[in-house]
């Protein structure tokens, strides 16, 4: 005899597992072709075997196929976004949310140095870093240089500024952009940061481990 | 006795009438039957079901049997809506559910069909229609979305894309056609 509930308790978890992995399956199976879809199922396994998260190389695959692309620039694209979040894991450590290293693999992506992305996350160490690292990533986009966006953030974050607080200044130096500011002067001028000075130093100098991938 | 015809028919008037008159009842009658019935069934009827719910019942089952069992809950599981199938911007928030309301909106007079395609749809391209508006050169839709990082884009007419002009670009532009990108921080 068979304790039903014991048994069917611990084989949910599994089932369930295995169910999102069949679902990711098949929304990649309807959209792309059979090699593609090896290409991503391969990349999404590494993320796996590194504690990643896979959704986000799912979307990255999806919206590839959605906009027409190759499958060879689809398997990139994707393999690029798994190199990003290993480094992003790399920089914010084991305890990183999947959003917190979803927004630090787009900071690596935007060019945001490696020891201030470790350091944002040293500041924010009681807190969610995931809003400073995207107001990082959207300064950069805006045309803020890098050093600038981050001195920036840094600056705000260690003076204890909120989410909605470092929002704010994103809003406000894309206003003084479209405004006709320079995005380095809109960007000191609204967080009082001159552009002389550096950002904050970081804790740590990382060496980023090369990220695994299966064969 | 010797019955005439018109003695018959007299008795069988007479017992007609007798039968037609209506039976006088208590009329507290069929609420003493039925409280006497209540209490004959009630209790008997609770204690069997108490008893049955109770008492233990050994249950046989196969592996497979338990297997597909468990198969079926994780199926209904995961068919459950993930969610209501994200500038953007916020319009309200369920600090209990955790997520946020989200106004995705764009201004193109001329479109015939507006879709927004992103990260939080599987990049479905006719997941998540636009209304427009009632002057009809606004396009509007608002999408609950979980705290995150989301990129999307704007399908005009079902072939031009189009990023949202007053949210920050996404940088990655892999696949050629621009995206836009929306942070919902946590409640």
């Amino acid at each position: 005899m068979i304790k039903i509930r014991v048994l069917s308790l611990a084989l949910i978890p599994t089932l369930v597992a295995v169910g999102s992995v069949l679902a990711q399956d098949s929304r990649l199976a309807a959209r792309v072709d059979a090699e593609t879809q090896r290409g991503v199922e391969a990349l999404a396994a590494s993320a796996r075997a590194q504690q990643l998260p896979t959704e986000p190389l799912f979307d990255k695959a999806l919206e590839g196929a959605s906009k027409g692309a190759p499958g060879d620039q689809i398997v990139q694209a994707v393999a690029r976004l798994l190199d990003d979040l290993a480094a992003a894991r790399e920089m914010l450590g084991e305890d990183a949310t999947d959003s917190e290293l979803l927004a630090g693999a787009g900071a690596v992506r935007a060019g945001a140095a490696p020891g201030y992305i470790t350091a944002l996350a040293e500041v924010r160490s009681s807190s969610s870093v995931m809003v400073p690292l995207a107001v990082l990533t959207d300064l950069i986009a805006l045309g803020v240089p890098p050093d600038t966006a981050a001195a920036a953030v840094a600056t705000l974050a260690q003076s204890g500024a909120t989410d909605a607080e470092l929002e704010d200044l994103l809003r406000k130096v894309g206003s003084d952009i479209q405004a006709g500011y320079p995005p380095v002067q809109a960007a000191s001028i609204r967080s009082g940061v001159p552009t002389s000075v550096p950002p904050p130093a970081p804790p740590v100098l990382i060496e980023l481990a090369s990220p695994v991938r299966d064969p | 006795m010797v019955f005439t015809v018109n003695d018959r028919s007299n008795l069988i008037d007479d017992v007609a009438h007798e039968l037609r008159r209506p039976v006088r009842i208590d009329p507290a009658l069929d609420v003493r039957v039925m409280e006497s019935v209540s209490r004959e069934l009630r209790p008997g009827l609770a204690a069997t079901l108490l008893r049955w719910l109770a008492t233990p019942k050994p249950v046989r089952l196969s592996p497979a049997v338990t297997a597909a069992v468990a198969a079926s809950i994780a199926l209904a599981i995961w068919m459950l809506p993930a969610g209501i199938s994200r500038p953007a911007g916020e319009v309200a928030s369920s600090a209990a559910s955790g997520f946020r309301l989200v106004e995705f909106s764009l201004k193109v007079p001329e479109a015939s069909v507006v879709t927004v395609v992103g990260d939080f749809n599987d990049w479905d391209s006719a997941a998540t229609p636009l209304e427009p508006s009632s002057a009809g050169d606004i396009w509007v839709v608002t999408v609950p979305l979980d705290p995150g990082r989301y990129q999307y884009t704007f399908l005009v007419d079902g072939a031009q894309w189009v990023a949202d002009p007053g949210a920050p670009r996404a940088l990655q532009s892999d696949f050629g056609w621009p995206s836009s990108v929306i942070t919902v921080p946590e409640i």
